[in-house]
């Protein structure tokens, strides 16, 4: 048995692309001292959204705006809830993620019958990847690092902005601030409720983008569930990089590696290794990788503590 | 007319305390105005509320003569009013430099503009800031100076401390005094709120004292006699100091510390290399500057922090024993903030009020001994059951310090067990550890009031840089000679 090393290399560079915009989205978000679990069901609201758009429409750009504006509605109740009325985060996000399997899954079927059909919907076109010609032409890298979906550069593109933003700018001090303390935060003028708001708005949009891959990018369909918890992998891959976008793309990176190798293994049609057990890998992979370098790391300080303003 | 005036202001907490009762309060350009009173008095919630911190439940505020409303201390900054608060408002994981920043708001100045301008600000203030490093690591003091710093930026003209010396030792004071008077000649208005009289007369040139929410006197420095007149108007009476305990220490020791090396959160050596040992019924006083190592050697004896290195022995105690202690930082260590008055007087002692094997809270037990520790030292609670974030911050120290010392083990270990009380609380925790002294407890006092050291211990060890210079014997106390050895052997003075 082999496999086909640059193969991988391309294939995770595509699976990456989710985690990623989840990720950085999230680590943003998470910086100012907001944990969002819910970016797992704004990833699956964005799944569902664009393929109902591009089956009805046929128009996979008007498909993915719909994608990302529906993320980003999901989100903003996400922000009212836990921003504006200071309700507890975790319990928050894990309820909207229940709403979000169950708001799918019933939508679905409202619009496509009660009954799962031997061929179930689907759209005829997907996402196409650039094309950039001669470029994809260069020896050895050329075939690997061209030729994916724009949403993969985007997310590089997306990571290193966020890097610079964090660490370069003003917006990314006080972004940092309210992480560690949005008390001292506010009383010093800067608007806490208001960037939370902001950056929540924009994840739920980038994470809806997210989830509209699965359905018309990666497969022509959409299926209960189907982002199988992709984005709590992305909170995981948010703590392994230790909230830096930079090792965040590393991070999904190698995730996406295993996921890749994963999937190889299943198509070998071994007996002995039973599906079941591969496609626990990556997730595992996490798991091990987070006992041995996420245990010191240390978090935004004020992650996931709600703030009011005293009267 | 003075820069800002409040008046008729009351407020009255969600729950129904009613903290201030029509009070009226101005701070005029160039003047310090101090603000006195009991704990409890009221003294934080008003300034607060003169800092757009909290809102007035009813009353004015006039600002150069118009009248203001205030949202959020964003908007009193931007009216020129700023407020130091007893917690400052820094972020510790950040530099110094950024702390600045962060303060900016709306200035749009560039780094090195930024750097520029806070060297001209600390020359002019005698200060001397290193703007690389994290705020973690800096004194009391120094946190204290970019908080006063990053208010100038903003261009504030009035300034609000809230019990600034507190956790200062006497040459830090100074220099504090140093700054608040450059800026009094600069024309700002200063409010300092502090519970040792002697300061108030030192610097001020107007007193304002308050008593259970209201306004009993306002007074120009002038007109003030002595200390014994403010006190008595303070808290209506007289304190008499008690007469000195009888000194009968034994030989016998109760804590061996050997050879202790501890590290602080960011893994910096902070204690290196301390022994000494403490006997039965004796008062240990630990002398020296804030951020010599004070808080680690106190949070290593206490059990919160493992050291790198050393021992800590306390002899006839099982290995799971724990010292009483009262932590410096009241807010981090002392409470926990939402809980009431009653779970936190026996949140260090859960055990030993729990019954059965299931062990199950002895209610009963818990009510006593918490009414216990409110008597003791006179906390002021709504109520037993209320959360203890509804008290003022000397009332929250009470309960701290009488819960430790009721507590009744044999070694008690307390970091500036009377930094924000009033003169009769401090009085009175005064002769609370003097007695349990005689009564056979070994107490680490570690105190940045040099005086309360002198007076209580039988001992005084200096801590500099990390390490004990010099253990004097009580018949050689010498106030002089002790301040000289904190700033000597590479102690640093901040
Ligand atoms: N957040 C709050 N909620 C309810 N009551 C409060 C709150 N903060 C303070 N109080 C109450 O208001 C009164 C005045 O408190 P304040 O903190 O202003 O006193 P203070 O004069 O600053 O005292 P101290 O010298 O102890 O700091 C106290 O009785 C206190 O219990
Ligand atoms: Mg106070």
């Amino acid at each position: 048995m082999s496999i086909d090393i640059s193969g991988l290399i391309f294939s995770a560079i595509s699976l990456m692309t989710p985690v990623l915009l989840a990720g950085i989205a999230e680590l943003l978000v998470e910086r100012s001292g907001v944990l969002n679990l819910g970016v797992e069901g704004a990833m699956l609201i964005g799944a569902f959204a664009a393929f109902m758009g591009a089956y009805y429409y046929g128009d996979l750009g008007l498909a993915s705006f719909i994608a990302a504006l529906s993320g980003m509605v999901f989100c903003a109740l996400f922000a009212i809830l836990t921003v504006s009325l200071a309700l507890n985060q975790m319990v928050t996000g894990l309820a909207m993620n229940l709403l979000a399997i169950g708001i799918t899954s019933y939508l679905y079927r409202a619009s496509f019958g009660w009954y799962v059909s031997p061929i179930p919907p689907h759209i005829k076109e997907t996402l196409k990847p650039i094309d950039l010609g001669a470029l994809s032409e260069m020896p050895v890298v050329g075939k690997l690092i061209f030729g994916h979906l724009p949403h993969t550069y985007f997310a590089i593109i997306l990571a290193i902005f966020g890097w610079w933003l964090i660490s370069k700018t003003g917006i990314g001090l006080k972004i940092r601030a309210m992480g560690e303390d949005p008390q001292v935060a506010d009383s010093l003028g800067i608007n806490v409720n208001l960037t939370r708001y902001t950056l929540l708005l924009a994840e739920g949009a980038i994470a809806g983008l997210a989830g509209s891959l699965l359905s018309i990018g990666y497969y022509n369909m959409f299926l209960d569930n189907m982002t199988q918890g992709r984005g709590y992998v992305a909170i995981a891959l948010v703590i392994l990089a230790r909230w830096n976008p930079m090792l965040l793309i590393a991070a999904s990176f190698f995730f996406s590696m295993v996921d890749a190798l994963q999937l190889r293994i299943q198509a070998l049609g071994l007996t002995y290794i039973p599906p079941q057990l591969a496609l626990m890998l990556p997730y595992l992979f996490t798991i091990i990788v987070l006992l041995a370098l996420g245990r010191k790391v240390r978090g935004p300080a004020a992650l996931a503590r709600s703030y009011k303003r005293q009267r | 007319m003075p820069i800002i005036e409040l008046r008729k202001i009351t407020k009255v907490y969600p729950g129904g305390i009613v903290a201030n009762r029509n009070v009226d309060f101005d701070v005029k350009e160039g003047e310090i105005h101090a603000l006195l009173g009991e704990n409890g008095a009221g003294k934080t919630t008003l300034m607060k509320i003169m800092s757009g911190g909290l809102k007035p439940t009813s009353g004015e505020i006039y600002v150069n003569g118009e009248r203001v409303n205030f949202g959020s201390p964003a908007d009193a900054l931007k009216y020129g009013i700023g407020m130091v608060h007893q917690h400052f408002a820094l972020i510790p994981s950040m530099t110094v430099l950024e702390n600045l920043r962060l303060g900016l708001f709306d200035r749009k100045l560039s780094k090195d503009q930024l750097i520029v301008e806070v060297g001209e600000l600390s020359k002019r203030l005698g200060f001397d800031l290193r703007l690389d490093v994290p705020v973690d690591a800096l004194s009391a003091g120094e946190r204290q100076r970019i908080e006063i710093i990053r208010l100038l930026l903003r261009k504030v003209r009035v300034l609000i401390f809230d019990e600034p010396t507190s956790l200062l030792c006497g040459p830090e004071i100074d220099r504090f005094f140093q700054a608040l008077k450059q800026l009094k000649s600069e024309g700002h208005g200063i409010v300092f709120i502090t519970h040792k009289i002697r300061e108030a007369l030192e610097v001020s040139d107007r007193i304002t004292v308050m008593r259970e929410g209201r306004v009993i006197a306002k007074l120009k420095r002038s007109e003030v006699m002595d200390e014994e007149q403010l006190v008595e108007l303070m808290i209506g009476e007289r304190i008499v100091p008690l007469p000195d305990r009888p000194r009968t220490p034994s030989d016998k020791p109760i804590l061996i510390v050997k050879d202790l090396v501890v590290s602080d959160d960011l893994g910096v050596e902070k204690v290196k290399g301390v022994s000494f040992d403490l006997r039965a019924g004796e008062v240990l006083g630990i002398a020296g500057v804030e951020g010599n190592g004070q808080r680690e050697l106190a949070e290593a004896i206490a059990g919160l922090r493992s050291p790198k290195s050393g021992e800590v022995v306390f002899i006839g105690e099982n290995s799971g024993f724990r010292p009483s202690y009262v932590p410096a930082d009241r807010v981090e260590l002392g409470v926990a903030m939402s809980l009431s008055v009653m779970v936190n007087s026996i949140i260090r002692s859960i055990d030993e009020n729990s019954k059965g094997r299931i062990k199950a809270l002895d209610f009963a037990k818990i009510g006593e001994f918490a009414q216990k520790v409110v008597s003791f030292l006179g906390v002021k609670a709504p109520s037993l059951g209320a959360p203890v974030k509804y008290l003022s911050g000397g009332n929250i120290q009470k309960l701290i310090v009488g819960r430790e010392i009721l507590k009744s083990t044999k070694v008690l270990i307390a970091e500036q067990p009377t930094a924000g009380l009033d003169a009769r609380s401090a009085e009175m925790v005064r002769n609370a550890l003097s007695e349990l002294a005689s009564k056979g407890v070994g107490i680490i006092l570690i105190s940045s009031d040099l005086d309360e050291i002198l007076k209580l211990s039988d001992r005084i060890a200096v801590i500099s840089g990390g390490r004990i210079v010099k253990i004097f014997e009580r018949a050689e106390f010498d106030p002089k000679l002790i301040g000289i050895h904190m700033l000597a052997a590479g102690g640093y003075m901040a």
